[in-house]
């Protein structure tokens, strides 16, 4: 219907009719037929979008539902791949469903890297000086937060976390309608189709991580893309050219690369898997095939290098994302010491992981994933898929290296009797479970077709109840004890509990607030509980706002109304305030909770 | 040949010229179709090139950039950022603005047409019997220039069969260049019917596509001429539909309406070929804007309207009064569409499509802009040997279409990687990049580019979506990327017009291969030109 509300107003704007003009010429003598006059449009040839407005109009209704039906069981018909849309739509509303429960609940913003994301993407706007993207920097790539800041643009979008549920839904849809579309030209058949798309869609895990702020949504949908525009050329008939390999492929891969460091090595397996996909396509032809690498790399080597130049400017070091005060490993020197990695200990990386992506995908779908792969070699499934199965494992094989490296820490009862921490890095094995379940899905289909008609159509159904018995069941048992069967879900409670001092903290004093500016240290994890306050971030004086920050801290008095004090010896602030007796004597303790302490100056 | 000699020549006439008569004043007609024009106007031919005022201008605004560099290079930047942009937001916004011109205008053109027959009712006028019946039609010559181009010189025939209008009226003259033996004898192979005439072009200076329509323009025996390409497929109706425009324009006159004659009646062109790749979608979306809009646009608010190279319906009379196409402006299209704007005529659009092959090759796609873009450095060099006096003459719409769109579209595409540069180097790289420049000056370079290049991508989309579809007009967001192509190509053509002015960089055709995943509906056309 928008469509051709939206078609007939274009028509409007741009077509020329034929006026006071009626009627044509008629040319008896000829076979040539009527004369269109001065003005109107020819009828042959373009097809415009009037004529097809009008078309569609002239068809017997269908509801959406059956329209949506008979796309599914449609094949992929050149450059576009029914269903889709449908799959999409199916997502985002799930996704808003879970959020309207998470959101409201206040789960959605249960970890602190979400309250953080929020605040960073926030600050690229609302900040007391030098707004945009100098904002950004260090560990945290800038994707996730560059798409973020229009949907917190509403300070109540911000503080709810509804901005994030909104983005998170619309990345739920494209990593269905990624993996759909992955599926459907690989040529699976539609059970398998659906397969895919409800393994992703209907996981707790999943509708968790995507009403959140973590990275987790983007990472992931932009992984999808990517994986749907390398099954594309893998096997289209048509060679794509190297600028349709960069846009279909290359650019959800540097989206990819600018979410978070899988994004690197999917970007790297991918420039391999086009490598090799080309270099049969354009019979052996060197020259071809690098064409269709550079294509693909283009854009990602382009994003890279952009964050590396990035971090040279602002920061003054180009590799401060890797080995700065603020990069991954500098954070996590005290857990490495501390021997709660798994650094240098491959069976432990690979336990640990194993566990995490176990919890996160599920074990019962997991275990039907490996059947699936099982399956699949018996099926002597082609050498291009097997290729593009391994691909699509990239991030599962990152996470080794970066778990073995001692860049990453994950916790998990493969590690530690108590704690659970990061285990949400097992979520992005999803979509090779999701792929590899529908392959499993798809070999016994195929198989099934070999028997009688009506047995093997029983068969199919059974298949088909089965796995979606499988997937709910699976949903429906981690959701009776989530703590203790997702931990993901366990991990959020868990942050929750630990952090109630300072969130109350910060909803007293958005409650509270009665103006003036707010002197807040916020590398002490008060980035975490901003967003809470509700508080536009021009009213703090934040270590983000540079000098003005200084020179707040120097005179406080003159320049903040607030105090917020972490019981943290490293908070700037707590050590000013212990530092002057002057200043302790120009402000009361307004508020205190567990861990913060908020300060008011005292009006004369 | 000596001037008695030139003026027993006379001008060239409707009468029909045997090849044998042909053959024996060559260097007659050669001089015709090649000198005559540089001769009868001087003030008008790009034979000459850069007249020295044009010609030292460069190096002296060089000289003054160096110097204010060495001066002081920050003021130096400011006031060329300053430039840069504004260069931009000129030519852009003549483009967004015709864009916007035109539904205004369609408003007003239903309710003249609406007056005109009411007008005609009572002078007792039936609207649908102006045109003339079969009887009336009168002989429509078709110029076909090619060039190395045996791979697709047997669809010509085909495309052109197409054509609804009498076989026997129609006056096909298909151009070869004396050269070019492998395409004349693809030519003959081909074995054309007895309406298609193959016109074997003598050689010589300059080879050029205007100097073959000029030497074809002789042997036309058509009351209209239009051009095609060699890879074209107008749409059957298309002759009709301009002839209905011309007899249009006819009565409008005779009711004494003020307007100029219609000279010329251009078509759009369309791409069979566009989803064949990125490039091809991004040639498809621009001259979608192009002929959808802009050029409408642009004849609603009667400015002067560059031509497009093929289709193209004259007058053959308004043609050959001024003078032809000029054989040394390789955008002979534009330069005439100016030239008969400066003479009195008019040039207006026409509702129908030709098909043609967009080029789908980075090398091909450079030379070819650098042709059209050096053309249009050309032909502003040309119109502006002495810029007032064309200013005077020309008024305030040549001056739009002459500044807006001839010179500013060069200009723009030059200063665009700086401009571009400087504010994707500000606002991804920070203070840096920045130098220290006033902060007013980088807000209003980052306003400018982001705002003109949002209202440049939603244009040439809504166009693209109106033309083909939405697949198509999405990649209208690679705009930005797509002019850094155009930039490149234009100071390749701003140092060809020193070096090589006349340099002809011939587009191949048949570059794409057939597929059958198309998403645009080309009415059962094949997407390759050699299929």
């Amino acid at each position: 219907m928008p469509a051709a509300i939206a078609n007939r107003a274009l028509a409007w704007l741009f077509t020329v009719d034929a006026g006071g003009f009626s009627g044509l010429m008629t040319y008896p003598e000829s076979p040539i037929p009527n004369l269109p006059l001065p003005g109107s449009r020819s009828t042959r040839g373009l097809v415009t979008a009037t004529q097809k407005a009008s078309r569609r109009a002239d068809e017997p209704r269908r509801n959406p539902v059956a329209r949506f039906i008979r796309d599914l069981c449609d094949a992929p018909t050149g450059r576009r791949v029914p269903g889709t849309v449908g799959v999409s739509v199916f997502a985002g509303v799930v996704s808003l469903l879970a959020s309207g429960y998470l959101v409201p609940s206040g789960l959605s913003l249960a970890y602190e890297d979400t309250l953080a994301h929020l605040t960073i993407a926030r600050r690229l706007f609302d900040t007391l000086n030098n707004p945009g993207l100098e904002q950004l920097g260090t560990v945290r790539l800038p994707a996730p937060h560059l798409l973020l800041a229009p949907f917190v643009l509403l300070l109540w979008a911000w503080q709810t976390g509804w901005g994030a549920a909104v983005l998170g839904a619309l990345c739920l849809a494209a990593t269905a309608a990624g993996s759909y579309r992955a599926a459907s030209r690989w040529g699976y058949g539609l059970l398998p189709r659906l397969a895919v798309v409800m393994v992703i869609v209907l996981n707790p895990s999943m509708l968790y991580l995507y009403s959140t702020a973590l990275t987790e949504p983007v990472l992931i949908a932009a992984t999808a893309g990517c994986f749907a525009g390398l099954s594309n050329l893998a096997t289209k008939k048509r060679r794509l050219s190297p600028g349709e390999i960069a846009v279909f492929a290359g650019l959800p891969a540097a989206i990819a690369v600018l979410s978070r460091y899988e994004g690197w090595a999917v970007a790297l397996a991918g420039a391999i898997f086009v490598g090799l996909v080309s270099w049969k396509q354009h019979g052996h032809d060197l020259r071809r095939t690098a064409d269709s690498v550079l294509g693909f790399v283009a854009v990602p080597v382009a994003a890279a290098l952009w964050w590396v130049a990035f971090n040279w400017v602002m920061l003054g070091d180009p590799l401060a994302f890797i080995f700065g005060p603020y990069s991954a490993s500098a954070l996590q020197e005290e857990m490495v010491a501390a021997g709660l990695s798994t650094k240098g200990d491959l069976g432990r990386t690979i336990a640990t992981l194993n566990y995490a992506v176990g919890t996160t995908v599920g074990p019962l779908l997991s275990g039907i994933a490996l059947f699936g792969l099982v399956l699949a070699m018996f099926a002597r499934t082609p050498i291009r898929m097997l290729g593009y199965l391994a691909t699509t494992l990239v991030t599962y094989w990152f996470m080794i290296v970066s778990l073995f490296l001692g860049q990453a820490i994950i916790l998990n009862p493969a590690t530690t009797d108590t704690s659970v921490w990061n285990n949400r890095y097992g979520m992005a094995s999803i979509l090779p479970m999701a792929a590899l379940v529908g392959l499993g899905l798809e070999v016994v289909v195929q198989g099934s077709r070999r028997l009688r008609r009506g047995f093997g159509r029983v068969v199919r159904l059974t298949i088909a109840g089965a796995v979606l018995v499988a997937v709910l069941g699976q949903a429906g048992w981690q959701l009776q004890a989530p703590d203790e069967r997702a931990l993901v879900l366990q991990e959020a409670h868990s942050q929750l509990r630990d952090s109630a001092g300072p969130r109350a903290a910060a909803e007293w004093l958005g409650a509270n607030y009665d103006g003036g500016m707010i002197l807040l240290d916020e590398s002490v994890a008060a980035n975490s509980v901003l967003p809470l306050a509700g508080l536009p971030l021009r009213n703090y004086y934040l270590r983000a706002s540079d000098q003005l920050f200084t020179e707040a801290l120097a005179n406080p008095t003159a320049h903040a109304r607030w105090l917020w004090v972490s019981t943290d010896d490293s908070d700037a602030v707590r050590q000013a305030l212990a530092g002057s007796t002057e200043l302790r004597s120009a402000y009361r303790l307004a508020h205190s909770q567990p861990g913060v302490d908020l300060y008011r100056r005292i009006e004369a | 040949m000596t001037t008695d000699e030139r003026a027993e020549l006379g001008a060239p006439t409707a009468a029909p010229v045997s090849l044998d008569a042909a053959r024996l004043s060559a260097a007659q007609l050669l001089y015709e179709a090649s000198e005559r024009f540089a001769d009868d106007h001087p003030e008008y031919s790009a034979k000459p090139g850069l007249v020295r005022w044009q010609r030292y201008s460069p190096f002296v605004l060089a000289a003054v950039l160096v110097l204010g560099l060495l001066a002081n290079w920050w003021v130096t930047l400011i006031v060329v950022l300053i430039a840069a942009n504004l260069v931009f937001s000129i030519n852009a916004t003549f483009k967004v603005a015709s864009t916007f011109f035109r539904p205004i205008a369609q408003l007003q053109h239903r309710r003249i047409m609406k007056a005109e027959a009411a007008e005609l009712a009572e002078l007792g006028l039936d609207p649908n019997n102006l045109l003339a019946r079969a009887g009336d039609l009168p002989i429509y010559t078709i110029l076909v220039p090619v060039y190395h181009e045996a791979n697709v010189i047997g669809r010509i025939i085909d495309n052109l069969s197409h054509l609804h209008y009498p076989q026997g009226l129609l006056d096909i003259l298909v151009l070869l260049e004396e050269n070019d033996t492998e395409t004349i004898e693809a030519a003959r192979a081909a074995q054309p019917p007895a309406s298609v005439r193959l016109l074997v072009v003598p050689d010589g200076e300059p080879r050029t596509k205007p100097r073959a329509c000029n030497y074809g323009l002789l042997f036309a025996k058509g009351e209209y001429v239009v051009i095609y390409d060699a890879e074209d497929r107008p749409e059957p109706d298309q002759l009709l539909k301009a002839l209905a425009g011309f007899r249009h324009d006819d009565v409008k006159r005779r009711l004494s309406r003020s307007s100029r004659p219609l000279a010329c009646l251009q078509a759009a062109l369309n791409y069979y070929n566009a989803d064949y790749n990125v490039l091809t979608r991004m040639f498809a979306i621009e001259y979608a804007h192009w002929f959808d809009s802009m050029l409408p646009g642009m004849d609603a608010a009667n400015v002067p309207i560059p031509l497009g190279g093929t289709s193209n319906h004259f007058l053959r009379s308004a043609l050959v009064e001024v003078g032809g196409w000029d054989p040394y402006n390789v955008t002979e299209d534009a330069d005439l569409g100016l030239r008969l704007a400066a003479s009195g005529y008019r040039v207006d659009v026409i509702q129908s499509t030709t098909w043609e092959e967009a080029t789908a090759q980075i090398g091909p796609w450079i030379r070819q802009r650098t042709r059209w873009i050096k053309g249009y450095i050309l032909t502003a060099a040309v119109n502006l040997r002495r810029p007032l006096k064309w200013l005077r003459g020309n008024g305030v719409a040549g001056g739009l279409t002459m500044f807006g769109l001839i010179l500013g579209t060069p200009l723009a595409f030059m200063m665009y990687p700086l401009a571009l540069g400087f504010t994707l180097g500000s606002w991804l790289l920070g203070p840096v990049f920045r130098l220290g420049l006033p902060a007013w000056l980088v807000d209003f370079g980052l306003f400018n580019m982001l705002a003109f290049t949002i209202l440049m991508i939603a244009v040439s989309a809504l166009a693209a979506w109106r033309r083909y579809n939405w697949r198509i007009a999405v990649f209208a967001v690679f705009n930005p990327v797509y002019w850094l192509l155009h930039s490149y190509a234009a100071w390749r053509a701003a140092l060809q017009v020193f070096w090589a002015p006349h340099l002809w960089e011939k587009t191949p055709h048949g570059l794409t291969e057939e597929y059958d995943d198309g998403i645009i509906e080309t009415g059962g056309l094949p997407h390759s030109a050699s299929t």
